[in-house]
This record gives C-alpha cells, sequence and structure tokens, in this order.
C-alpha cells in the first residue's frame, strides 16, 4: 500500500468499513509511515469532534405550545399607520400622473396634422377629384324600382 | 479543536456541507441521504470524503504548524 491509497481508506477504517485483508495492509503501511501517521491523527480528531457535533433538535414542548397558540383567539390585528399613510399619499401621486400623461397625449393630438396630404391642396383636390370620377352614381335600388321591373324573388 | 471543526465546516460549500451534516451529525445512512437530495450513493460517499478531507486538512494544520498537504478526491 502507497500513501495515496492509504489517504483514499482512513475514513473507511475509521468507520470499521474496510474488509480484514485491507484493514491490516493500512495498518502496517500506517506502522511504516510517519506522514500517515499524522494524517490518521487529524483525521481520527475529525472524526471525533465531527461526532461531538450538538444536534439541533425541537424542544419537547414544541407541539403542544403551538397547538396552545392556535386555540387561543386571535388578537386584533395591529394596524400599521405608517403603511396607510404611504398609501394615501401614493394615490394623488398617481392622479397627478395620469392627468399628466392625459394632458400630453391631448397636446400631442392637438399638433399633429389630421391629413399629411392636406398640407398639399392641389393634391387633394386630384385625389378628390379622380375619386368622384370613378364613383358610381347610378341611383340605389328603392322599392318603387323593383315594383316597376316586376322583380321577384 | 471544535472551533476549528466548526469554521472549516463553515467554509464548505453548501453541497459539502450539507452531506457532511446530514451524515455525521445527522447520522442518516448513505441511502437516506441520497433519497432525500436526489443523488446517487456514489455522489453521496463522495462528497461526503470530500468535505471530511478538507476539515481533516484544518484539523492538521491546527495540530500541527505546517498544514499537512492531503490530495483531495474529486467530487461529482
Amino acid at each position: 500500500m502507497n500513501c495515496k491509497r492509504f489517504e483514499q481508506q482512513i475514513w473507511a477504517y475509521l468507520e470499521g468499513q474496510l474488509p480484514s485483508a485491507q484493514a491490516q495492509a493500512f495498518e502496517a503501511h500506517l506502522q511504516a509511515c510517519p506522514r500517515c501517521q499524522r494524517q490518521i491523527a487529524a483525521a481520527q480528531a475529525t472524526y471525533r469532534a465531527l461526532r461531538a457535533l450538538p444536534r439541533h433538535r425541537a424542544p419537547e414542548n414544541l407541539v403542544a405550545q403551538v397547538r396552545h397558540r392556535m386555540a387561543q383567539p386571535s388578537a386584533r390585528p395591529r394596524v400599521d399607520w405608517a403603511r396607510v399613510w404611504r398609501r394615501v399619499a401614493l394615490a394623488p401621486a398617481l392622479g397627478l400622473l395620469t392627468v399628466a400623461v392625459w394632458w400630453g397625449w391631448q397636446a400631442q393630438q392637438l399638433n399633429t396634422p389630421i391629413n399629411t396630404a392636406a398640407e398639399d391642396p392641389t393634391e387633394s383636390l386630384v385625389a378628390l377629384h379622380e375619386q368622384l370620377e370613378v364613383a358610381d352614381w347610378s341611383p340605389s335600388p328603392t322599392p318603387s324600382y323593383f315594383i316597376s321591373t316586376g322583380y321577384t324573388r | 479543536m471544535e472551533a476549528v471543526v466548526e469554521e472549516a465546516i463553515g467554509k464548505l460549500s453548501p453541497k459539502l456541507k450539507t452531506v457532511l451534516l446530514l451524515y455525521d451529525v445527522e447520522e442518516l445512512s448513505y441511502e437516506e441521504i441520497a433519497r432525500v437530495l436526489g443523488i446517487p450513493i456514489g455522489t453521496v460517499k463522495s462528497r461526503l470524503n470530500h468535505a471530511r478531507t478538507q476539515i481533516q486538512k484544518a484539523v492538521a494544520a491546527y495540530l500541527s504548524d505546517a498544514p499537512v498537504p492531503t490530495r483531495a478526491p474529486s467530487v461529482k
């Protein structure tokens, strides 16, 4: 066994998980290697210290305390005035913001030209003239029209 | 010694610390830790060995003035 193999088996040895043949080889190396003797001394101290760490457990009467508290009528909730005032102060601020946005939108609408073609009156007139030319000027059918032509469904 | 160990535990990554505390302090088995954390048993053993080795280095440095070099195993 070499030192690298020894280090890999330290924890298995300390927990008694090494097979007897490997444990004997481990101990033989330990007897002959001062470096590994220091290693296992540190490992043993670590192992003992870890096992001695306190385990955090809930108090024995914790369940009884919780049940007792749950059985008691709930106290009236305390009013958080600071929170209330923050909300009261927030309302007018939101109102002002809404008015400002609306005012800005209105101002933008007033400044926007309704029809960009209106900037050039000539083009508008030409377009209107073309629309008038292609328009269908025939009279729309009326009930008297259908009667005179003898139209039936 | 306890302070050295606790300080070394505090320096462990959360993954290593969890496995170490579940095994060495809460005394859960490899199988229980693997089931609780949803990781293979081999990963539990690897993380435990890595965590212990890191603490062992701190303890070795505490026991002797010069730290004892140890080879840390790979962790999945």
